[in-house]
Order: C-alpha cells, then structure tokens, then sequence
C-alpha cells in the first residue's frame, strides 16, 4: 500500500471507529457496539476491555468487570495478560504494550481514568502507524466510557430518588405500625364516599373504634407488644371488610372503618351496619397472641352513617367532621357506660359527650386546685367495732360542681390520670392513718383500703411506689389494704399475681371488691393471694327476704372459709339485713346502716368515741 | 473418520412424491439430517412440502435458492438431498428482526461443535448484525460458512427449511462435529479508491468523500467501462463493479450494488459507516483463479472427501458461460468431484481467519470436509 493510501486508510479507521464510540448511553452497550466494529475493521481475533480495575492488589483476580468480543465463557485474562494489563493500568505511563501471547499479536492499551483495551490479532502485527493511531481513538473511548459511568450513576441517583419519593409519599398515607391507611388518606378517603353518596342517593357508615384500656397494655406490656397488638387488630378489621372499603388508624388506639355503599334505604343501612358492627366485636371475641401473652381487647365502636341529612348545604369539610364528632360521640357514650359494644349516635349522646370532654378538661387541674376530698367510710366487726375504713374519693371540682366518681373515675382511667390521682389518695390515706395511729394509739382500728384502679396498679412501679409511700409516713405495710377488682387481671393474670404476692410478701393485704359482680369470680379467689372477699350489695340488698341471695351469699361465705379468706358485706342499708348476715360467719361489715362515707374528721371522730366506748365497758 | 455427506440425490422437482422418493432412497443410509436445497419455484411455499419436511423423523436442513449446484453443475430446477452422516445439534431462530430476544444463549455444546454451518433469509435486513451477535455469543474457534437463502424476484418469502418448517425472516445454526476447512474467495481488484463511505443508510451507500455515492462511482466506472449509466440499465454495468470494503488482514469484503436512486447506491449487505471502500473491477480468468486457488490451497496436502459450495448468484451472471469453470475449477480438488453439492446464493456467509463471521458478495465460499 503506499503512502497516501495508508494515510486515508488511517484517516479512515480512525473516523470509522471514532464514529463508533459513543454510540449509547448504556456502558456495555456502547463498548458491545464499539468492540464489534473494531474487531471486524482490524481482523481482530478477539478484543477485551477490563475495567472496575482500581481494586485489584495484582494478588489475585476478583471483582474487575470484563468485556470480551466474542463472549468467553472462563476467565477471560489467564495470569500472564491479567499482571501485564494491570501493570500497564496502575503504571499509567505508558499508552500501549505489545506482547506476543498464545500465538497471538497481543496489545493491550491504557483507555485512561477507567480500563484497558486488548486487541488480539492472529498471523499478522499492526502496522506501527496503525497503532499510533489508534491513541487518540482510546483517549475518546475514555471519555465515552466517564461518560456512560457518570450517566448510570445519574440513572441510579433518580431511580433511588423516585423510590425514596415513592416510599414518602406511601408513608405519609399509610400508617406505618399497621400498614393500614393513616388520617390523612381516611379524610380524603371519606371526602369522596360523601360526594359518592350524595350523587348515587345512598348511604355509607363510619365506625370509629377506640380499644378498651390499650394503655394498660403499652404501659405494663411495652410499646413494642402494643405495637404488635395494634397491627393485629388492624388486620382482624380488614377481614370484616370488603375490598372497596377501608380500615385507617388516625390515632395512637384509634381505628376508623369506612363503608361504602351500605344501602339506599337508611333503615336497611342502619340494619347492615349494625350486623357490621356486630361482626367487629365477634371477631376480637379470639384472644390476641403475642409471644407468651393473651390479650383480650375489647373495643368502643361508635357509629354513624353518611350522609348526614342535616349537614347537606355543608361544605364537604364541616360534613366530614360532623360525621366523625358524631360518631365519635357515640364511641364514647360506648366506653363510659360498659365498654366492649358499640352504639348508633343519637342526639341524646352529644350532651353526654360533652360533659365527658368537660370532665377530662377538669380533671387535669383537679389535683393542684384542691378539689378532690377523701371519704371515709368505717367497716365494723361483728362485735360492732370499727375495725378499718374504706376511702372513697370525693370531687367537687370549680366549674363542673360535684361529680360523682362513677362519672370521673372512668374516665381518668381512660385518660391515664387515675395514677395521680391515684397516689393522691394513697398519700392522703397514709397520712390519716397516720393521724388516727398517733391520737388513739393501739386500738381495734387496723387499717384504711384504698381502691387501686388496674390502670395504676398495673404500672410498672407500682408496688415499690406504694410501699415507699407507707415508708414516708412511717406506717407498717399491713395499715394500708388495697381494694380492687375482679378487672385487676384483664391484660394479664400472671403479672398481677406476682406483683400482688410482692406485696403481700411484704405484709399489704388485698382485698377484693364487688366480689360476685364479674363473670369470673370463681377463678380469683382461687389464683388471687388475698385476705377478703368484699361480698358485692347487689347480693346483700334484702338478703333476709330475698332466697337467691341468701344462696350466694351462703355461698361466697363457705368458700371464703374454705379459702381461709375474711368476709366483709357490703352495702349493708338495713337492721334486717344486718340481723341475717350476722347469723352467719360473716367478719366484717359495711354500710349506710352503720355509717355513710365522710370526711376524715368524722372517722377520728367515730372512732374516738368507739375507743372511749370500749374503754367504759372494759 | 467417518464421512461428514453422503451422495447428493438429484430430484427434478419438488413436491411430495419426489421427496418421499428420495428420502426413502437415503434411509438406508441412516443418516442423521439430510441438506435440502431446492430451486425457487412457483409452487414454494406450500404447505405439503412443508408439512412433510416438518413430519419428517429426521432433521432437514436447507432452503430455496436462484440455483442449486450438483456435481460441479448448475442447475435451474429441482432440488438436491444430501445426507449428513455426522453428529449434529442445531438452533433456530424464528425471527432475526427479533434476535436480540430470541438468542440469548446457543442452545447447543459450542465445545462438541468442529465446524458450523449458518442458513439466513437472504432478503432479510439485519444479516450482518444478526451474524455479529452470534458470533460475539459463539466466539472465534469454529469454521463457520453460510448462505442467504432466497429467491430473485426479490420477493422475501420462507426460504430457510429447518425441522419446524419453511420459514421467512429465519436464522439456522447447525453445528457438525466434523471439522471443515473454509475457503474464501472472489479475485475481484481494485480498480480505483480508497474512498470514504462518509453517508451511510444501513446498505444504502449515500455519499463518498462528501459527494453523492453515485455521482463518484459514476465517475470512475464509467471512464473505465466505457458505457454511461443513462443508456443502460444500473446492474449491467454495475454488476462488474462491487465494491470493496477495507480490512486490515483479510482480503476485500465485497458489496454487490444493486440499483441506483437519487444518487443512492443500494448493496447487498451492510457498509459500515466511515469505512474505506474501493471500486472494484474483474476479470473471468482472475475470479476463476482466485476460486480455485483458493480451495486448492486448502486440500494442498490432501484431496478433500467432500465439500459444499456457496456461490454468489452474482458471479454466475457475470461469467456466464466460463461460471462453469470456475464451478470444474473448485470441484477438482475433491477425491469425488460429481458429489460436490451446493447452491448459487444471495450472499455467502464465512469466518475469516481471525474468526469473525461475515456476509460475503460476490464471492465463493466452500466448505472443505475430509
């Protein structure tokens, strides 16, 4: 070939090849491309690039990327060309090398800043000016092949960020401890089945459901167990409904169920709501499982049904939250008078709601205003001797008056400041007895019951709390009883137990109230470590006419003996009450026949003269 | 070694009859696949042929071409069976306009595989990619030739039998594990060039050295040819001109241009962009030559045992009368001369000597067996 000929084969190849860097955005697409016409313009027999080079250590062959024209199916550089290419590439001071390798005119050429190049050639060596020539070609390469790494990084940041954009957006919909959908998707969720059910003249329902006591869970359970009970009440929802509707969580034990498409008619959708609510409570009739405890969650369900005739001329906003005050309304009516059911809204409920809302309002400053007051009321003996007294809290708050516990208690519960109050009336207690111990010294009188919610009784430093509260004031552990009820095992029996054998362990005696009014009573006595039994006035009320009565009560007693356990009646009202249990072995007595609850001054009172009584006959 | 084909069975015409006829005639013979290569005709496709072939128990191979070759003779009807007797695995392709998809992986041991054999749709557009992808899938070691299967009138039709029928736009790769020695060749020259292929459509040659393609080949041609394009029709003149594509080490890739518009050039095959072409002129004696030298520098130390010859459809037009030599030139270097078999073809497929697979023009190509 002679001169200029060579120059413009040159020229040519240089163009040709040129042209074919670059050719996609994707690496090894782009070098696939390239590599193939570059084996055919050069009668190559194979050409290789070898990147991801800046790892190596030169000890061993592993994680560098390598692009071979034709495929190979094994290690593409044995020993010899891997040591040569890596030394061309981490030296960086040379363009190209030639060596002659397995009978084949090897080169192998630095693309700078990212691999390098081999080109295999049988039979014939590339004419030097070929080779020069191809420099600047594999400085373009370079380029090209930055170019597409940069390219894919760009490719993985947006997708990584579309992701994260996707998994924000999913989040701030959907509630992450349940996966069920959060408020925010509920509200727009109930916006549109209002518009849908206005336009098609039908009617849906909202069920807003709280869970009984689910604080008495995360707080003697941990939040990790709460968390897991909430997810499996959302899931149990989700099986009570269909496709199209949707189960939310919008607050911390609050779920709301929205229904479309109930009926047409109100009446027959009142009808199917309620079978619907009905099968809400069925369902969590199983207990809940989680590691080791069984959890029996019960449930407020308030309900109401949509569109609301009276809200129509409202913006779709005010509806919305008409239709969710109401039914809230109605899950709370729910949750102060028996829990574990549920109720349709009626106007009726809104004034009760209100005044609930005033109640937790006024509580939270009941204590630091001196509002509440403790009641004593006295517990005789058989022989008619005060022997102990049980305190009652008393309210009367500034702006709502007195207010009775069955109103306040309930809901302090709810709301968590039963503890405060709680321990409020323990310290109050102590201090009393504390009082009646130094004026009357050693006396018939033994002890104050106290009445512990489960609520409190099931924090987790309850028993410490309480016997360093007797410490405080200088009382023995067997001055201050607690009362409580069958409820005090609900979320856990085992943890009761235990706690409570602290305590009596260190001298405190239970006693348990109401005893008759649960459905469990039985099982307490058995399991519970307790002094007495507290015989319930529903069973006491006219005990000496009434013969079911005189059968129960015939009944707790015996086994009160068996158990080695103490009697006390409650609610004792009449002297023909009070002459028929006294027949029997009953220890202890309690009533408006004796006395009502009063103030502290009165029990002193009472008991002075009771002491100064005894004395006389002595 | 055991022989790679049997004697080629000449049939008159294809239909059912005949290919039952001799079919039988090779059972005997048991062989493991059978090459069919069959003359264009009116009757093709039909779905007799083609329910036969397929039914068939044993594997056939093949395809419709312009003309077929039978003991170093052409023949412009009928069709020839061949029995192959060596083990083979083979792949199809049922679409080369869908490869990518289609081929992830060759189906069958590339390691068993001595020497392959490719069948494309000649009138298929992607047969240089189609050929680059599966050679960048089967690597450099084995000898590979090929035809593109077709008919004249240019009318893309099924024309590729494989063992699931006739088809159109196919690719069948047959891998033998008899060796077989390839020989290349065309003997066009370089009658003027280099020239930049700086425009390119696919196989649309549209400008060299920056000026309309045609207006530069003109140019050349007609000075050395003597006739003008304008009184002639493009192909009677143009049919003495291929071009030449550059390769650093082998010989010139020819490119057969076909008809002219707007100052296009349409070839046979792709020309890649920016590449060097030449315009290249010929003589009989020296494409002869170049044909029979090149086998017979092949079969230098032994007369070859068998052998199958893909001719480009293009070198029969331009010899004519003395294409006959060239076929007589070839077969002499067979122990058998009457049993060389093969086909006139639209484009030749074969590996270099550095192992790349390319479509040829206007070129020979012969599959050495011994």
């Amino acid at each position: 070939m002679n001169n200029i000929n060579q120059t413009l084969q040159i020229i040519s190849i240089q163009h040709e090849l040129s042209m074919h860097i670059g050719l996609d955005l994707h690496l090894e697409t782009m070098l696939e491309k390239f590599m193939g016409r570059l084996i055919q313009r050069l009668s190559l027999h194979s050409g290789i690039i070898a990147y991801n080079l800046d790892s190596q250590n030169g000890q061993s062959q592993s994680r560098y990327t390598c692009l071979s024209y034709p495929e190979c199916t094994s290690n593409c550089l044995d020993d010899e060309l891997y040591t040569e290419m890596l030394s061309l590439y981490q030296q960086n001071d040379l363009n190209y090398k030639y060596l002659f390798h397995e009978n084949c005119h090897t080169y192998l050429f630095l693309i700078p800043v990212f691999g390098v190049l081999i080109m295999r050639r049988k039979h014939k060596i590339i004419d030097d000016k070929i080779i020069q020539a191809l420099i600047p070609l594999v400085q373009k390469l370079s380029i090209s092949c930055n170019a597409c790494m940069q390219h894919n990084d760009l490719i993985n940041e947006i997708g990584s960020r579309i992701v994260a954009e996707r998994q924000v957006a999913q989040q701030s919909n959907i509630d992450s401890v349940t996966s069920l959908a959060n408020r925010k998707s509920f509200n727009f969720a109930l916006e549109n089945a209002i518009k849908l059910a206005e336009q098609n003249g039908e009617y849906g329902a909202i069920f807003v459901i709280d869970l009984d006591r689910f604080k008495v869970i995360n707080d003697s359970l941990g939040h990790t167990i709460g968390d897991q009970v909430l997810a499996e009440v959302g899931k149990r929802l989700r099986t009570c409904t269909r496709q199209d509707d949707l189960v939310a969580r919008i607050g911390g034990d609050e779920f709301v169920v929205l229904i479309n498409k109930l009926d047409n008619s109100e009446n027959r959708a009142l009808k199917k709501a309620n079978v619907l609510a009905e099968k809400l409570k069925a369902t969590f009739q199983v207990p809940i499982i989680i590691d080791e405890h069984e959890l029996n969650i019960t449930m407020s369900n308030g309900v109401q049904l949509f569109p609301i005739p009276e809200a129509r001329g409202l913006d779709y906003t005010a509806h919305q939250r008409k239709i969710m005050q109401q039914a809230d309304t109605a899950m709370y009516a729910i949750k102060c008078a028996t829990r574990d059911g549920y109720g349709v809204y009626n106007k009726e409920l809104h004034t009760i709601n209100q005044r609930h809302l005033a109640i937790e309002k006024a509580l939270k400053h009941a204590i630091s205003n001196d509002e509440f007051e403790v009641h004593y009321q006295p517990i005789y003996s058989k022989s008619n001797r005060i022997i102990g007294a049980e305190a009652l809290i008393r309210w009367h708050s500034k702006s709502l008056g007195w207010v009775s516990p069955f109103d306040f208690i309930a809901i302090a519960e709810e709301s968590g400041q039963i503890i405060a109050i709680g321990n409020w009336v323990i310290s109050q207690v102590c201090r009393v007895y504390k009082q009646i111990s130094d004026k009357l010294g050693a006396s018939e009188f033994e002890y104050i019951s106290v009445n512990i919610s489960p609520v409190q009784f099931n924090t987790p430093n309850f028993a410490s709390n309480f016997l360093a509260m007797l410490q405080a004031h200088d009382l023995q552990t067997s001055n201050i009883r607690i009362e409580i009820t069958e409820s005090i095992g609900l979320s856990n029996m085992e943890s009761a137990i235990k706690k409570m054998q602290t305590l009596v362990d260190h001298g405190v005696k239970f006693m348990l109230d109401d005893f008759g009014s649960g459905y469990s009573s039985l099982s307490y006595i058995h399991k519970l470590p307790l002094h007495t039994v507290k015989i319930d006035r529903a069973f006491i009320k006219d005990v000496h006419t009434l013969r079911d009565n005189q059968v129960i009560v015939k009944a707790i007693i015996d086994i009160c003996s068996h158990f080695k356990l103490d009697c006390v009646a409650e609610g004792v009202e009449t002297i023909e009450e009070h002459r028929y249990l006294s027949k029997y072995a009953m220890a202890n007595f309690q009533g408006y026949y004796f006395a009502r609850p009063a103030p502290a001054s009165d029990l002193i009172d009472k008991l002075s003269i009771d002491s100064d009584s005894h004395q006389k006959v002595s | 070694m055991q022989k790679h084909f049997g004697s080629p069975i000449y049939l008159d015409e294809l239909n059912v009859k005949n290919l039952q006829s001799a079919f039988d005639e090779l059972k005997d013979h048991k062989p493991n696949a059978i090459f069919l290569l069959a003359v264009d005709q009116t009757s093709i496709p039909n779905s007799e042929i083609d329910t036969f072939l397929k039914d068939y128990p044993v594997p056939v191979f093949g395809g419709i071409n312009p003309s077929i070759i039978v003991g170093a003779e052409v023949k412009k009807q009928g069709a020839i069976a061949v029995p192959i007797f060596s083990s083979i695995e083979y792949q199809i392709i049922e679409d080369m306009q869908d490869l990518s998809s289609e081929l992830h992986t060759i189906d069958f041991d590339v390691e068993k595989a001595e020497s392959l054999m490719i069948f494309v749709d000649g009138l298929n557009s992607r047969i240089d990619d189609s050929l680059n992808e599966v050679f960048h899938l089967l690597g450099n070691q084995i000898p590979t030739i090929g035809a593109g299967f077709g008919s004249l009138s240019f009318e893309q039709k099924c024309s590729v039998f494989t063992p699931k029928g006739c088809l159109k736009n196919a690719m069948l790769l047959i891998a033998f594990t008899h060796p077989c020695e390839v020989s290349i060749a065309h003997g066009w020259e370089i009658l003027d060039g280099p020239f930049l292929a700086n425009e390119i459509d696919a196989n649309v040659l549209l400008g060299l050295n920056f000026q309309p393609a045609m207006d530069t080949y003109k140019e050349v041609v007609e000075v050395w040819d003597g006739r003008k394009f304008s009184d002639h029709d493009f192909f009677d003149i143009a049919q003495n001109h291929p071009f030449g594509i550059d390769r650093l080490d082998d010989d010139l890739l020819v490119r057969d241009p076909l008809t002219e518009q707007d100052g296009n050039i349409t070839c046979v095959g792709k020309i890649p962009h920016n590449t060097m072409v030449y315009i290249l002129k010929g003589e009989a004696e020296k494409l002869i030559h170049a044909t029979t030298e090149a086998v017979r520098e092949k079969c230098s130390t032994n007369k070859a045992n068998s052998g199958i010859v893909f001719d480009c459809v293009s070198r029969e037009l331009y010899l004519k009368e003395r294409f006959s030599d060239e076929l007589l030139g070839i077969a002499s270097s067979f122990n058998k001369p009457h049993e060389l078999f093969g086909a006139l073809v639209m484009g030749e497929i074969a590996s270099s000597a550095n192992g790349a697979i390319s479509l040829h023009n206007k070129t020979a190509v012969v599959g050495i067996y011994q």
